[in-house]
């Protein structure tokens, strides 16, 4: 027995983060309670963003899922099960956030494994179903507004996540008010952006290429043209 | 033909086409430095023969895809990973010194195939791993996500 526990080299800390980093979450949630060292490797930051980019790799779409949402319920099923199996496989994803609070819950976007959820506008979360933790916020209110749109987006620049918040009424009075969410800072910050008169920015924006669109209209007749606007 | 030498004197000669799946000697061949012997003062001989048999059969990796041999690779590459801990950790550090990158991917998913799914209390003592937590701490981990530890895939098993 003294034999083989000698006999098992100890590999260096990187290369037990390449093994380590092709496992997936739930393993992995456990595996930090084998040790100190292994404890502080999945737990470190240098880990996480590794384990993300392998699985992002896979080139057989292991960890890959799909968001799937009929009325207030979320499910989720594995892109190899939709492109592999015949029949899909298809497992409700409950979110503690959604069962709390019973309000209409909407996707406003999914970056990384992270989702963003509004309810009723008002409400806003940020959620890893990975790990099942989530960030609730206070409900935004004002006086004055009349929609509040969202966009979730991946800042790589400064590795951060942020949410876009844009609070808008077209009425007699128009105001516009945009705010930007970093998951860092965990703050708003205002950016200054002056809309033509009343631009309507359409659902939620959509993630691409590092900017977070939206698609919108000026004036209340929509048949005079869409554009696309994006904040980054 | 170029030469490798393990760490404990044996030489072994291998077709360039396929030492030059190590990037390292191929690297070193590129630059004019692979003239003699190349000693690989962190791999034995037992380890580089294990190595030389995968860079030999994975010569052609391109051609397999042609010739239809890529079961055969498949199967191959099965085979090759039917191995103990010790002797898979030994041939990771070899591919990593050597830079040998589908050798790496290999070895290390077959590594965490192997470990998927397993009790904590199995990796320790699959890999002689010596739990250095306190029971609060170990306890706080499991409060943490106590769904994690829960599930009927959970293996105890140590094989």
């Amino acid at each position: 027995m003294e034999d083989s526990i000698l006999k098992i080299p100890i590999l260096p800390v990187e290369l037990v983060t390449e093994i380590l980093s092709r496992l997936p979450v739930k393993t992995l949630l456990t595996f930090r309670s084998v040790s100190k060292s292994w404890l502080a490797l999945i737990s470190s930051l240098d880990f996480i963003k590794n384990h993300l980019r392998i699985s992002a790799n896979n080139k057989d779409y292991a960890q890959h899922r799909l968001l799937l949402r009929y009325k207030c319920i979320l499910k989720d099923c594995y892109l190899r099960s939709l492109l592999c199996n015949s029949v899909m496989e298809v497992s409700r994803l409950d979110c503690p956030v959604t069962d709390q609070h019973k309000t209409f819950w909407s996707v406003v976007g999914s970056v990384n494994g992270l989702i963003c959820l509004t309810g009723g506008e008002k409400a806003l979360c940020i959620w890893n179903p990975s790990i099942r933790k989530y960030k609730t916020f206070p409900d935004f209110i004002t006086d004055w507004m009349v929609r509040i749109v969202y966009g979730f987006g991946y800042d790589e620049f400064n590795d951060d996540y942020k949410v876009v918040r844009c609070a808008y009424n077209y009425g007699d009075r128009p105001r516009f008010d945009i705010k930007v969410y970093s998951l860092k800072d965990d703050s708003w910050r205002s950016i200054r952006y002056r809309p033509p008169n009343g631009m309507r920015f359409w659902g939620s924006g959509n993630f691409v290429n590092g900017k977070v669109h939206w698609a919108n209209n000026i004036g209340p007749d929509r048949d005079k043209g869409w554009n696309i606007i994006c904040i980054n | 033909m170029v030469k490798l030498k393990s760490n404990d004197d044996k030489e072994f000669e291998v077709e360039e086409a396929a030492v030059i799946q190590s990037e390292m000697i191929k690297n070193m061949i590129e630059d004019g430095c692979a003239t003699s012997v190349i000693p690989l003062p962190n791999i034995d001989s037992k380890t580089l023969i294990k190595v030389i048999e995968y860079l030999n059969k994975h010569i052609n990796m391109g051609k397999a895809a042609e010739t239809g041999e890529e079961d055969d690779l498949k199967e191959f590459d099965e085979q090759f990973v039917n191995m103990g801990w010790e002797e898979l950790f030994d041939v990771i550090m070899a591919a990593n010194y050597l830079n040998i990158h589908e050798l790496m991917e290999l070895c290390c998913q077959s590594a965490a195939d192997r470990l998927k799914n397993k009790s904590v209390r199995a990796v320790r003592e699959m890999l002689k791993i010596t739990n250095d937590l306190t029971e609060e701490e170990e306890q706080e981990i499991i409060n943490d996500a106590p769904w994690a530890f829960e599930g009927p895939e959970i293996d105890d098993t140590v094989n």
